[in-house]
């Protein structure tokens, strides 16, 4: 028969896709998934104060020997500027993207100042004094970009952390967004070009204006100055903390105060603090680069394993409902079709002035073969289904629960059913044919979900399995829906028999001869609480 | 039984071959002018309990009902020229009803068209109806849908 190949088809590939993808775990969890809004969790605020501890060790150990000089490695500013460069970018263009998907001005702040900083790396290291010798010997233009790089970070983390809470939560409009993401790196990169402008053609332009001066104030006015904002930005972030991004922007503040104070305490070049200070700022600055990462490598392996979920539940859907009722509903309708026009033909053959008898006897033969035929189809569905050793192996129904869970998820979370499982943890495992009882649990979850579509009550659906004395299993499913008439309790495991408009309503007949054919009892009763309860038992190994 | 079965197939296939009022046995009460004047209606379906059932009923109202196993053989039969409603199912091995369809409109032939599916298909039904076919049906079907069909195709027929 035609569907018997289909359905086997069907079968096969989801028991493919059921090898090629291990069960996800069943949380259905509808928390906030990116790094700006997420919560941090235990582990991660105690990786972030072993990260400062750590960095405030190595500062207290760096600090008996900061002024030990080392001499000038030449490879050091350009190889610490590149790295600060790409780090700032890429972090930047992930916090971009954040921005592009929480729509958050905040977010967009703080990713400006990251670009900011990939900016001026580049003439950073251009005009550090000794690296490229003829330009600019004493350090003036080199001196006031260090401090607008290190006055504009601080600042942009100030205004994330004054942004990120009092906004108005609206969706910008996806041209604005780029817009507003290109607008502002468009205007960041003309900040860096004039900051560069400005400090290399300071000195000729204005040699004693108001501007140098105040650039070029005395070392240690600037440092109290970024040391203080620094200060202040870890402050704020402090008071106002409370995701992921904002404890880590925390720990990169604090590697820049340590660099910030190394450099205070040894006010040259070239010794182990001015090295030490530039280190710990690109450790700090890693890090959160590691954790946008680790977040986008974990949200990366969550939508794979979604749609992957998903593909395999339509998989499982089109052979339950789809593939399988299509053709079974293809084969049956020929002959019930036969039946009703041979049905008609004979009445109308018997309605005339002389009845035809000879032709109402042909249309009853007819309609006999008809009902045969519909006859075998039923018992091929049956031998479909039927007992097949080599199929069966030793198999655990908890497993296969919360895989069916895990393939139905979608589907449960979209009609807004609650789901609650209760395992038996010592359940013995039974000798059972893998897709065949995957098709039976998801029929019971599907029908459970319709029953509970037309819910304004709590759509809950409980799954369970328990020991059931002496040497089965049970496993229930229960849903809160609309319930079973006593009156059609009898009937609902007929083939062909539905209660639903769409639908053939082999589901359940098909069911209930899975699991007889393993030796199994399924039936239905009535819920304690309303709805329903479908029921099966399943003889368990004898070798627990 | 499956003698039995081959038997009512072979039956009725003879009937399809040859015209109704060949077979006096069946129609004794069919005037054999009345027959002659009978429109004639070809039924295509590839499943032969359906093709009987069918046949049955439009011979019960009067009509001379030819069967055929497939497109092909209906448009290789002198019944393409005089037959004034065509019942044809949609899914068949080898040509299926649409195509039949689309080959009849391109042949310039008007002969009104009545698909039955055991497959109902929104895609295949708007297709059907487009391309002008007078109806189609659902298996299993309402005999009294068909029949109306049937007399509005011979209606039409009768107008032009």
């Amino acid at each position: 028969l035609k569907f018997r190949a289909i359905a086997q088809n069907a079968a096969a590939r989801d028991s493919r896709a059921g090898v090629a993808a291990p069960a996800t775990t069943g949380a259905l969890d509808e928390q906030p998934i990116l790094l700006s809004t997420l919560p941090p969790s235990r582990g991660q605020k105690r990786l972030a104060l072993a990260t400062v501890l750590l960095l405030l060790a190595a500062f207290c150990a760096t600090v008996p020997f900061a002024a030990v000089p080392i001499g000038y490695i030449r490879e050091f500013i350009p190889a610490y500027a590149a790295a600060m460069f790409v780090i700032s970018s890429i972090t930047s263009a992930l916090l971009f993207v954040q921005f592009s998907v929480v729509h958050s001005r905040a977010l967009l702040a703080v990713s400006g100042g990251y670009l900011f900083s990939a900016l001026i790396t580049i003439p950073w290291a251009l005009t550090f004094p000794d690296l490229f010798g003829a330009t600019d010997m004493s350090g003036t233009t080199w001196g006031v970009l260090t401090r607008v790089w290190r006055l504009v970070f601080p600042l942009s983390v100030i205004g994330y952390t004054l942004l990120k809470d009092d906004e108005a939560k609206r969706a910008w409009p996806r041209p604005l967004l780029y817009f507003a993401i290109l607008l502002s790196a468009a205007a960041l990169l003309v900040a860096a070009d004039l900051v560069t402008w400005l400090a290399t053609g300071m000195r000729e332009l204005t040699p004693s204006g108001l501007l140098f001066s105040v650039i070029n104030r005395a070392q240690a006015d600037w440092n109290a100055l970024l040391l203080l904002l620094a200060l202040f930005a870890l402050a704020l972030l402090w008071s106002r903390r409370r995701s992921v991004l904002d404890l880590w922007l925390m720990v990169v503040m604090c590697g820049l105060l340590i660099e910030l104070c190394l450099i205070i305490l040894v006010g040259r070049r070239y010794v182990v603090g001015w090295y030490a200070a530039r280190l710990y700022f690109l450790v700090s600055s890693t890090l959160v680069l590691a954790v946008l990462l680790s977040e986008t490598a974990l949200l990366y392996a969550r939508l794979a394993r979604s749609v992957m979920a998903e593909r395999r539940e339509r998989e499982a859907r089109l052979m339950t409902m789809d593939v399988l009722s299509a053709s079974i509903a293809h084969e049956m309708n020929q002959p019930l079709a036969s039946i009703v026009t041979n049905a008609d033909a004979a009445a109308r053959w018997m309605a005339r002035p002389t009845p035809d008898l000879d032709e109402v006897k042909a249309t009853l033969e007819q309609i006999r073969n008809s009902a045969y035929r519909a006859r075998d189809l039923i018992g091929s569905i049956r031998a479909m289904v039927k007992r097949d050793d080599r199929n069966r192996a030793p198999l655990d129904l908890n497993d296969l629960v919360r895989e069916v869970l895990a393939l139905t998820e979608r589907e449960l979370q979209r009609n807004r059913v609650s789901v609650e499982v209760e395992l038996d943890e010592h359940l013995p495992s039974v000798q059972a044919d893998q897709v065949q009882l995957r098709q039976v649990l998801i029929n019971l979850i599907t029908n459970g979900l319709e029953a509970m579509a037309g819910n304004r009550r709590a759509r809950i659906l409980r799954v369970k399995s328990a020991i059931q004395e002496p040497d089965s299993v049970l496993i229930s499913v229960a849903d809160t829906g609309t319930g079973i008439d006593p009156e059609i309790v009898d009937r609902i495991f007929n083939p062909l028999f539905t209660t639903k408009s769409n639908g053939m309503g082999m589901g359940l007949s098909i069911c209930r001869s899975i699991v007889e054919g393993h030796g199994g009892r399924l039936w239905a009763s009535a819920g304690a609480k309303g709805g329903s309860v479908f029921q099966f038992v399943l003889p368990a190994n004898i070798a627990r | 039984m499956i003698l039995a079965v081959a038997a009512v197939t072979y039956f009725c296939d003879m009937q399809g071959l040859s015209p109704a009022g060949n077979l006096p046995r069946l129609r004794p009460h069919v005037e054999d002018q009345q027959l002659q004047n009978a429109p004639i209606i070809s039924i295509i379906d590839d499943d032969e309990s359906m093709r009987c059932a069918v046949k049955s009923l439009v011979a019960s109202l009067g009509f001379g009902a030819y069967t055929f196993v497939s497109a092909e053989k209906f448009l290789q039969s002198p019944r393409l020229d005089d037959t004034s409603c065509l019942i044809t199912d949609l899914q068949m091995p080898g040509l299926n009803g649409v195509e039949l369809q689309k080959l009849l409109v391109a042949q310039g032939r008007r002969i009104p068209i009545i698909f039955v599916t055991a497959f109902p298909e929104e895609r295949l039904r708007a297709h059907a109806m487009e391309a002008g076919a007078l109806g189609f049906l659902s298996k299993p079907f309402e005999s009294e849908a068909l029949i109306k069909l049937i007399d509005k195709a011979i209606e039409t027929g009768r107008k032009t």
